[in-house]
């Protein structure tokens, strides 16, 4: 983590309280987008 | 002399760039004394009506009344080959006396036969085109004999006659190119191509040419005599910057077949970028097995945003087959590498290799759908082609010819029964067009694996790399199972343009996924975790998109979506990107969801699936908290 997310504010504290759990998906981060033929795109 | 420099239309693409061949030809020809102008044809039909199949030939005749050149010289790639055969006809009809060249990748590979098949075209520039494009028009204006002219194919008492080739060209001769272009090519045109929104504005711009390796199925290394030239790192940032401060060009595309296999240039270049404080990105092509780690922290803070990799196979059996010997292993490092400094990847398979597997066709795509998941941000599957001059087009191996992978990457989607017919008969001169024989499947299926697993890697890459994993070799076996069922996906009823709508292709694909789901060769349990898998990239597809997704969530709010899901996917998505296997201990029921947060990013939650009444009442706290994540 970097020095900014370990201090970041804690967000969505209540919703924790009512037990959801953060997870990852990385592709969640990534455009949704179609792959293009092309060589060296 | 007044030389018209002709680019045939390539594959349909929203973005144009101009056409890297010609360009560095204009700029070398005018340095010469020469007048230049290039007609990208490509340009030209895409900016009017991409489908316009017959309008390239009378937009080729108005610039030629236009520009009434002595010279016409056209470059080819192999997939618009017949419109470059086309063009040359049409340059001979319009004006008998026009003198007619042809070079680039398909001409420069099949010279002599070129001027055999077409009557049409005067001379043929076999290899680099530089030298013998100058001397052949020096030639012309002076009466002088184009004998002399190395590499250049001409006709004498009948015959074709190819002359000896001459050195390759020092790249520090090549004159400054964008600024010395004139009047012969408008850039602006170019950069009005670029789509509103688009979150770079790219160009490919020439950083070398020859890659020393002899990959059995790579044309352009043999093109390039597998000789290993740069442009001096300084010409390359001049480059760079005329384009960013006259254009608002901001990222960079270094055209070389393998640019990072010396880090010493590697080096000096990112010192050159990052004294030049330009704020652009750039990418370049390298190989998984190329060490770069000590020099990523200098080539990210220099721009580099991307790495371009020829991965080929995951089998090591293939790697050595095809001479690329690349352990695949090295794949997953490599691509993991980069991601953590911040650097993006795309990676390129090629399928289809005469006698691979359908088992290791399957491998290939299992770790092209891991890549995705360890961080490439493109995963391209290309069918083998026979591109002359690679190694393997002179193997004489048996080919075959199938429709829907030439309209992959044909100039146009309709293609016109009398060019199938063309193409057909002479499948030496556009073998191009032809695939070889493969024990991994006939052409149709084949075609349909490269047309699929292109699009089902990139928009549900867990699926794939779970089904690949839990199918043991039997993906794509599984896949042929489907495709004798539900029939062929269909080349017009996808996208392949990144400005394309994914969930429009999701559709098109979703019978044949359902259905390869179903024909995979899987234990209930097994079944239930790809199908599991299958459900939650669905839902996180549309919800990303922002449209409905085939199957209604299980609760929903203005800001969030909740899906029912059989397994633990957090669990299995840690399982995959570590290369564990997924097992029936991650069956249960949970839910997962997704809100769309007020900064535009996502935030995913697991809940236990008890709590699904409480997300379907409206007035819950649970629902008022989702509802105000920001």
């Amino acid at each position: 983590m970097t020095e900014a997310q370990i201090n970041a504010p804690v967000k969505e504290s209540r919703l924790r309280a009512l037990r959801p759990r953060q997870f990852q998906d990385p592709l969640l981060d990534a455009p949704v987008k179609i792959t293009p033929t092309q060589i060296f795109a | 002399m007044r030389v018209l420099l002709l680019q045939p239309p390539l594959l349909p693409a929203a973005e144009v760039t101009p056409p890297l061949g010609l360009t560095t030809l204009s700029s070398w020809l005018r340095a010469r004394g020469h007048e230049t102008r290039i007609l990208d044809l490509d340009l030209e039909v895409r900016e009017r009506d991409s489908a316009a199949e017959d309008r390239y030939v009378p937009l080729f005749e108005r610039g030629l009344a236009d520009f009434s050149p002595d010279v016409c010289a056209v470059t080819s790639m192999y997939s618009n080959s017949l419109q470059a055969e086309h063009l040359v006809r049409a340059a001979k009809r319009f004006r008998p006396e026009l003198v007619t060249v042809a070079g680039g990748a398909h001409f420069g590979a099949l010279g002599p036969a070129s001027l055999r098949r077409l009557p049409e075209l005067d001379f043929a520039i076999q290899g680099e085109g530089e030298p013998a494009l100058s001397g052949l028009l020096d030639a012309l204006a002076n009466g002088g004999d184009w004998k002399s002219v190395p590499s250049l194919c001409h006709r004498e008492n009948g015959e074709v006659v190819t002359n000896t080739a001459h050195a390759q060209i020092d790249l520090d001769t090549l004159p400054p190119m964008w600024s010395t272009l004139g009047e012969s090519l408008d850039l602006r045109r170019y950069v009005a191509t670029i789509q509103p929104g688009s979150p770079r504005r790219l160009i490919y711009i020439e950083a070398g040419r020859g890659c020393p390796f002899a990959c059995t199925f790579c044309a352009t290394a043999p093109f390039w005599k597998r000789q290993f030239r740069v442009k001096p790192a300084q010409a390359i940032v001049d480059e760079m910057r005329f384009l960013y401060e006259e254009h608002g060009y901001d990222s960079f595309m270094l055209v070389h077949d393998l640019l990072t296999v010396s880090p010493k240039f590697m080096a000096e270049f990112c010192d050159t970028m990052l004294a030049a404080k330009l704020p652009v990105e750039w990418m370049a092509n390298s190989r998984t097995d190329i060490r770069l780690k000590g020099l990523l922290p200098k080539m990210k803070a220099s721009g580099c945003w991307k790495l371009f990799f020829g991965i080929e196979s995951a089998s090591e059996r293939i790697q050595k087959v095809v001479d690329k010997h690349l352990d695949p292993k090295t794949a997953e490092t490599t691509v993991a590498e980069l991601a953590e400094h911040g650097i993006s990847c795309t990676c390129s398979f090629v399928l289809g290799q005469p006698d691979e597997r359908a088992d290791e066709l399957s491998a290939s795509i299992t770790l092209g759908a891991r890549l995705k998941m360890l961080g490439a941000d493109i995963v391209q599957f290309h069918r083998l082609r026979m591109w002359p001059p690679a190694p393997i087009t002179t193997s004489a191996l048996p080919v075959d010819f199938d429709l829907d992978s030439l309209r992959i990457e044909y100039p146009f989607i309709e293609v016109p029964e009398k060019h199938v017919e063309a193409i057909l008969s002479d499948n030496d001169f556009f073998s191009g067009y032809f695939v070889p024989e493969t024990i991994g499947g006939t052409p149709n299926q084949l075609g349909q694996v490269e047309m699929f697993f292109h699009h089902a890697v990139t928009l549900a890459p867990y699926t794939v790399a779970g089904l690949g994993q839990l199918t043991h070799g039997g993906l794509v076996s599984a896949f042929y199972d489907a495709l004798a069922v539900e029939g062929p996906l269909k080349r017009e009823e996808l996208s392949w343009d990144a400005t394309g709508d994914p969930s429009a292709n999701w559709r098109a694909m979703r019978p044949l996924f359902q259905s390869l789901l179903a024909h995979a060769d899987l234990t209930e349990d097994a079944r239930t975790l790809a199908r599991g898998l299958f459900d939650y990239e669905e839902w996180r597809l549309h919800f990303l998109r922002g449209v409905p997704a085939p199957t209604p969530p299980a609760a929903a709010g203005g800001t969030w979506s909740a899906f029912l899901s059989p397994l633990d996917v957090p669990q299995a998505i840690e399982r995959l990107r570590a290369g564990e296997d997924l097992t029936e201990d991650l069956l249960g029921e949970r839910i997962l969801i997704l809100a769309r947060e007020a900064s535009g990013g996502f935030a995913s939650y697991e809940l236990d699936a008890d709590q699904l009444p409480e997300l379907q009442q409206p007035d819950s706290e649970l629902v008022r908290e989702l509802s105000a994540v920001n």
